[in-house]
């Protein structure tokens, strides 16, 4: 029996989630921003889209594209709300859910069609649900397999349904281009135009070995792309894989070139990373820092443990190791640490008093924190540093170790 | 223009079966009836699940929240003079 996957796309999700909190922004152009007025645009409203705002832009660019334009500081606590509401309607209809992000999930609705009727049906009950309890309308693509359900959600923008039924496959196929599917980028489309190949009925006909020969083991699941093949199962969130790497970054209110400064914000963003690793029992042995220079050039530079830890002090005094003997080549637009080789942490007690004296302080912290939020204990230094919100990471997920309380 | 506030409140409210809709609220002095809950959302403060209500009443817009653990709404936020 061909398998009836779903991919739902929630339209303009988070600038949708802010014209339903405040009457006031409906059918104006608005987009969602970070805490200050120097992040990118994270979404815009279709009002906005209207005038050619996009997602990535800047402020200045938008602004000069749409002088209307309303700025609206992204509150992440309403999207994983009404991501969780999302998640209930499509638990109604199945268990197999894969969270591909927080606007975007994947369905396999195979097993439910006696109840429910045909995949189509479930979309349209589904998108009905959508708009009457979260207040939103999304896209939704129904298909064999994911690939081409992503590719059938983006066909119909916004509030559509598109159906690509087993058999017209070939058809959709043979002259899409291939940078329209979901993981083929701009630069994996410029290297298969350099081989002749535009369309995905191209790719589906071209040689296996020359595909091979140029791309490595991918070249066969590039060929299967372009027949629109994908055996690729709907993951829920209890079978995701363990997190391989945790970390926070942020934009700086203002650049800086002033270590002083970074040193307190590369704090607070180790002990976010700190706090997360323990509640998901992990312990990692890589720390890397990340910066953004103020013309949006970006390196990052990594330094390994002697043993594995997931004490936000460690973590922050290493990722200082690496910052410290630095030479900025220009002031600082945002600064990100994250900690790799993560394992599950064995909750072995050591051997040394300063070290299990360690322990207990940070686990009081975190009691204490657990009971009245984040940062009620903390160092010193990071007091002068005001509360602000993040933007909501595309990783994020509802459970397990991307789950982020914001 | 969103004015961030964080000032105790008290909250006249129907709490029905896995629901609570505020009706009206007094805040500095003066009492306002709410007109329509245009959304709610949820966040974390410590141990306490807050409830946040995005509410109008005439011209205006407030963000009012719910804490279970004592009882107690605050006014968090008010967007005003958006009509015209």
């Amino acid at each position: 029996m061909a398998r009836v996957i779903l991919h739902i796309d929630m339209n303009a999700f988070f600038a949708s989630v802010e014209q339903v909190a405040n009457p006031k922004l409906r059918g104006r152009p608005i987009v969602v921003v970070g805490s200050d007025h120097r992040t990118v645009i994270t979404t815009a409203s279709y009002e906005a889209r209207a005038f050619g705002v996009k997602t990535g832009m800047t402020i200045p660019e938008a602004k000069k594209l749409c002088r209307d334009l309303i700025l609206v500081i992204g509150d992440n606590r309403k999207y994983t709300t009404a991501n969780a509401r999302m998640l209930d309607v499509f638990y109604r209809y199945t268990p197999a859910v894969e969270v591909f992000s927080i606007d975007e999930a994947f369905l396999d609705v195979t097993g439910s069609m006696k109840l429910f009727g045909s995949g189509e049906e479930i979309a349209r009950r589904i998108k009905d649900d959508i708009k009457r309890e979260v207040g939103i309308t999304c896209s939704v693509g129904v298909a064999p397999n994911k690939l081409l359900a992503k590719l059938a959600s983006d066909m119909m923008k916004p509030d559509g349904l598109t159906v690509i039924a087993p058999g017209r496959v070939d058809e959709v196929m043979e002259d899409l281009p291939v940078g329209e599917l979901c993981g083929i980028g701009p630069s994996l489309t410029g290297t298969l135009a350099a081989m002749g190949i535009k369309t995905c009925g191209e790719l589906g006909r071209s040689s296996p070995s020359a595909l091979r020969t140029r791309f490595g083991i991918i070249g066969e699941r590039l060929r299967l792309m372009g027949l629109g093949v994908d055996e690729s199962e709907v993951s829920p969130v209890d079978e995701e894989a363990e997190a391989r790497s945790v970390g926070h970054s942020m934009t700086l209110r203002a650049d800086t070139g002033d270590k002083e400064e970074l040193s307190m914000h590369l704090l607070h963003l180790s002990e976010k990373v700190g706090r997360r690793m323990r509640r998901n029992g992990y312990l990692g042995n890589t720390v890397t820092l990340t910066l953004r220079y103020s013309d949006f050039r970006t390196f990052s530079q990594s330094m390994r443990f002697r043993k594995p830890v997931n004490d936000g002090m460690d973590v922050y005094l290493l990722a200082m190791k690496l910052l410290t003997p630095m030479r900025l080549a220009m002031k600082v637009r945002l600064i990100g640490v994250s900690v790799s080789g993560i394992i599950k942490d064995p909750m072995q007690v050591s051997l040394f008093e300063d070290d299990r004296k360690r322990a207990a302080v940070t686990s009081a912290m975190d009691d204490i924190n657990d009971r009245y939020g984040e940062f009620t204990v903390t160092w010193g230094s990071l007091l002068a540093r005001s509360r602000r919100k993040g933007v909501i990471a595309p990783a994020w997920r509802p459970d397990g170790s991307r789950r982020v309380e914001y | 223009m969103t004015m961030e506030l964080k000032e105790l409140i008290t909250v006249g409210a129907v709490f029905s079966p896995g629901q609570v809709r505020p009706a009206w609220f007094m805040w500095r002095g003066r009492k306002y009836p709410v007109s329509e809950v245009a959304y709610t959302w949820e966040s974390r403060e410590g141990m306490a699940r807050l409830m946040h209500f995005s509410v109008v009443s005439g011209p205006n817009v407030y963000a009012i929240a719910y804490n279970p653990v004592g009882s107690s709404w605050e006014m968090r936020g008010v967007e005003q003079d958006w009509r015209g």
